[in-house]
């Protein structure tokens, strides 16, 4: 057996004052809060609602890893994002995928925490750990694409993971998101405001460390049968592959999946949050925004799908609110309810897709966890912690987000 | 003679061959030092897997100042890392750049092909890396060349 991960590295950086911060969390600290998301929460009441909060409004933003997060298993690609919104200050936890989340864990962060507005625009770099600052205020206006080529070309890591906002003013938008690598959209809508806010240009990520494994070898050997298992449980032919395919099953970047954690309720994907501004119906779909934050209920991306932009410009408010009158109900029911496979791979930083070759989810789930972490894990513990997160969860919602920040 | 294929048209460039390598050898996911490993260049959205072709005539053995690396008669070249100082002549040859520095032995190392037994190939869910006999490879290729050479004239026609 391997050297196991007992602490968690969380990494706070001050971005207006340009320091950070290494704190080591022992895991034993977050067993009731466990994951991804777990740490967050552990965060948010450690360090957040104590130190941020009274400084009055200082934007926030946490990414978090899982303990399965680039190890390497099926679709380990999955990240957090929590941050709370630059229009509502309310709190917005988006599941993520791309490879973002398992670059940091190699450059030795599992959880890292930005805070604050710097004075000028920032690219914040991390190599290995260390942090540095570099101005970005000659590039407020660049777009995603060349930001990218600015940092890889002024970056000696080939490998770097960069993900950057639009350009400013845009990223102002409800809808801005950030994209990382040119190519994948993470953190959803708002997170390019939440950048914007911070006077964050970009944020780029390299690292050469490892991800540990408690058993390597059957922690290998489970993954190889997991692996094989894709091509007989999808039914495709090599021949029929498609390029995307990979996205299903890479460790680097899983294939976005929906999630609702909460309330249950998909209401639009990314990308129909994008076409929001142009959209006639943008007035009610922010409201529903509002009310679905308000109300502790979430929107989360699904696969993309015409017809859901139209299923949900027709959702108007009157059908939320009903909704939202039963929320007593919907939060007895919430436990059962919820797709809590989905949240343990969420809180794992698996993906969760049909693509992906789980034969038994959850007790696969729990398998890999045992041999990365080398302690026993069985599928009633993980959905007992998952049944957990969602408490906290709904606490952290009645909580009806940051404490001096609230509209 | 067996060897390590690669189907470019197959491959995706998802790494998931290149951690399954760095688990098998190193014990912990730990990609950047992969014996191989996908190359990325987003500029221009290309991802290519880069590994040792085990050459006929191996750059990197001419360049090795200690002579730790031999051309053996099955296909394959073999490296003695207990006698690399990790000079990094052999990198600098390679055309693909396939060495790579390992920081647990202190020397550079490439794929050895598991002997015999390639993870990265049974873990590849395109089935774009194989391990073949080189006749079995080339034939594959040859049918596939001939195949667009014959869509190529009936286009012509």
């Amino acid at each position: 057996m391997g050297a196991k991960n007992k602490t968690i590295r969380c990494l706070t950086v001050d971005a207006a004052a340009q320091k950070t911060t290494l704190h080591e969390i022992s895991r034993e600290d977050t067993v009731d809060r466990f994951g991804s998301l777990g740490v967050h929460f552990t965060l948010w009441h450690s360090i957040w609602q104590h130190a941020l909060d009274d400084a009055n409004n200082v934007p926030v933003v946490g990414i978090s890893t899982g303990p399965l997060t680039g190890s390497g298993a099926p679709a380990s690609g999955v990240f957090s994002m929590i941050w709370a919104d630059p229009h509502t200050q309310k709190i917005v936890i988006r599941r993520s995928e791309g490879m973002l989340g398992s670059m940091l864990r190699y450059a030795g962060v599992d959880h890292l925490l930005i805070y604050g507005r710097a004075v000028e625009a920032l690219y914040l770099h991390i190599t290995d750990g260390i942090v540095s600052f570099i101005s970005a205020e000659k590039h407020r206006e660049s777009d995603n694409a060349a930001t990218y080529e600015w940092i890889i070309r002024h970056s000696d890591e080939r490998d770097r993971v960069v993900v950057s906002a639009g350009p400013f003013l845009y990223a102002q938008s409800e809808a801005a998101t950030l994209l990382e690598n040119k190519a994948f959209e993470i953190g959803g809508f708002g997170s390019g405001a939440i950048f914007e806010q911070m006077n964050l240009k970009a944020l780029s990520v390299a690292g050469r460390g490892r991800v540990k494994l408690a058993d390597a070898q059957e922690f290998l050997n489970l993954c190889i049968k997991l692996y094989a298992a894709f091509p007989q449980k999808t039914g495709y032919s090599a021949s029929k592959y498609l390029p995307e395919i990979g996205y299903y099953l890479s460790p680097w970047k899983s294939k976005r999946v929906a999630i609702t954690p909460a309330g249950g309720k998909v209401l639009l994907s990314d990308k129909e949050w994008k076409n929001i501004e142009d959209s006639p119906e943008k007035e009610s779909l922010l409201r529903i925004k509002e009310l679905c934050m308000l109300n502790g209920l979430y929107w989360q991306a699904e696969e993309i799908d015409g017809q859901v932009l139209s299923a949900a410009s027709r959702q108007n408010e009157g059908e939320l609110l009903s909704v939202i009158n039963k929320k007593a109900q919907l939060d007895s029911n919430l436990l059962e309810n919820a797709d809590l496979d989905a949240i343990i791979f969420a809180l794992l930083g698996l993906g969760w897709a049909d693509g992906v070759p789980y034969v038994e989810p959850v007790d696969d789930a729990a398998r890999l966890l045992s041999k990365a972490i080398g302690e026993p894990w069985n599928s009633i513990q993980l959905t007992e912690s998952a049944r957990r997160v969602v408490r906290i969860n709904g606490e952290l919602h009645r909580g009806e987000g940051r404490k001096n920040g609230q509209k | 003679m067996w060897a390590l294929s690669i189907d470019r048209e197959k491959c995706n460039g998802c790494g998931i061959c290149q951690l399954a390598c760095s688990i098998a050898k190193k014990n912990s996911a730990q990609p950047s030092e992969a014996r191989i490993r996908i190359n990325r260049y987003w500029g221009e959205f290309i991802q290519a897997v880069a590994v040792c072709q085990h050459c006929a005539e191996p750059a990197c053995m001419t360049a090795c100042l200690m002579k730790t690396i031999a051309n053996k008669s099955d296909g394959y070249v073999s490296r003695e890392p207990e006698k690399c100082f990790a000079c990094g002549a052999c990198m600098v040859m390679c055309p693909i750049e396939a060495p790579v520095y390992d920081a647990d032995s202190k020397a550079v190392v490439t794929c050895d092909l598991c002997g015999g037994d390639p993870v990265c190939v049974k873990v590849c869910p395109q089935q774009a890396l194989q391990y073949q006999e080189t006749a079995v490879y080339s034939a594959a290729v040859r049918e596939k060349q001939g195949f667009r050479f014959y869509a190529w004239q009936q286009k012509e026609v």
